[in-house]
């Protein structure tokens, strides 16, 4: 308990004066974990996640839909793949992140019907292809025909919301390492999705965590797989620029 | 770097800004720091300290800390509520929960009887303020009899 406690009190220090600090390198969320919630990340084997994982590859190799084809048959290489989304569908223009790309895929490719937003089928394909791209370093955006997108995603993080009248920003950036009850408030990165949540003893995509927090606030969520979620995301891929991919990541 | 200095010396302003509109006895409040009852009842402390204390209503321990409540993990976001009734009266503490924007914009406190400029406001809160006239009036009670002999 005391340790607990001088832990977070080392760690809030820490971290209150690395918010002051403008252009500052980013923090992933696991370094705002306790030590049992990092050690359950960090092993394969006990982490949780990773079974998301190896269903994700079962399905991907499994030949489906009336064109009777796997996405292996197409996919051969996934190192990398997850580091390119969202983006721009290159055949529709449309804006998309990995997992309406997967049920585009399963529509177009396959025949075949696409996976529900957070099903367990499309936690696990998002799962797997998202952890082969694990310890990657993520890039900045630079795409310029994504720019639109980028300020649109940065505008909902920063305007505020909800009968609360909170924005993204007032805890993910200037609350840094402060308590919201016991927890402790992380500069809010997107670095490990699809996640472990113990509080959810699931995987969870990051547009379900995006609709928590808006509920958290008293607005109304958007949708999972939303237009409004894949540009809030396409601006936390830039906020966390330089951090690693974590997928599965665990949190608390 | 230089934006980011100035980034910290707007967040010293804010908190001494803060502690001088709060702690600073001898300073005659203006007019427009105080709020008249919403309410002709008297607020009662024990339903005041569960609007505090409880996730279905005020919780202002998740972002207050107050030695006097009872509730694990306080937090810290906002400043410690130890002695409020000291520096506060009640004119002032009720003008702070109604909307404490009003004196200072950039105060992560939200207002809790207050519907308007708002945006994205879920279907279900929309037209409602977070808490009732007589919550806050018994919030009210509860903070002013937050006193420490020694403040």
């Amino acid at each position: 308990m005391l340790l607990s406690t001088l832990w977070r009190l080392g760690l809030s220090g820490l971290f209150s004066l690395a918010s002051c600090t403008a252009g500052a390198a980013p923090v992933s969320g696991y370094a705002f974990q306790s030590a049992d919630t990092q050690a359950l990340q960090d092993d394969p084997f006990m982490n949780p996640g990773m079974l998301w994982v190896d269903a994700g590859k079962a399905l991907f190799n499994t030949k489906a839909g009336a064109a009777n084809k796997a996405c292996s048959d197409c996919h051969q290489t996934l190192e990398g793949t997850a580091d390119k989304f969202p983006r721009l569908n290159p055949r529709t223009g449309a804006l998309v992140n990995l997992t309406t790309q997967i049920q585009l895929c399963q529509l177009d490719q396959q025949q075949a019907t696409p996976v529900a937003y957070e099903s367990q089928a499309a936690l696990a394909l998002t799962s797997y292809v998202g952890h082969a791209s694990f310890g990657r370093k993520w890039q900045p955006v630079t795409d310029p025909a994504l720019a639109t997108y980028l300020q649109r995603g940065a505008a909902y993080f920063s305007r505020r919301k909800g009968q609360l009248d909170l924005a993204c920003g007032d805890c993910h950036v200037r609350s840094v390492g402060k308590l919201l009850r016991g927890d402790m408030i992380s500069e809010g990165h997107s670095n490990g999705y699809p996640i472990y949540r113990l509080e959810w003893q699931s995987a969870g995509s990051l547009h379900r965590r995006l609709r928590s927090c808006d509920i958290g606030v008293r607005a109304e969520p958007r949708a999972l797989g939303s237009q409004a979620y894949i540009e809030v995301e396409l601006y936390l891929r830039q906020r966390a620029a330089g951090l690693s991919n974590e997928t599965p990541a665990v949190r608390r | 770097m230089r934006t980011g200095v100035c980034h910290w010396l707007a967040a010293v302003a804010t908190v001494a800004t803060g502690s001088l509109l709060t702690s600073c006895a001898t300073v005659e409040p203006a007019l427009t720091d105080r709020q008249p009852p919403l309410v002709n009842a008297v607020g009662r402390y024990a339903q005041g300290e569960a609007v505090f204390n409880s996730r279905d209503s005020g919780h202002c321990v998740l972002c207050h800390q107050l030695a006097n409540s009872r509730a694990p993990f306080q937090g810290n976001i906002g400043p410690a509520l130890d002695g409020i009734g000291n520096r506060l009266d009640a004119a002032q503490l009720r003008f702070r929960i109604v909307d404490s924007r009003r004196l200072n914009p950039a105060s992560l406190m939200p207002a809790y009887f207050n519907t308007n400029n708002l945006q994205q406001v879920a279907t279900e809160f929309q037209g409602k303020t977070v808490l009732s006239a007589m919550e806050i009036e018994d919030l009210v009670a509860f903070l002013a009899a937050q006193q420490t002999p020694e403040a």
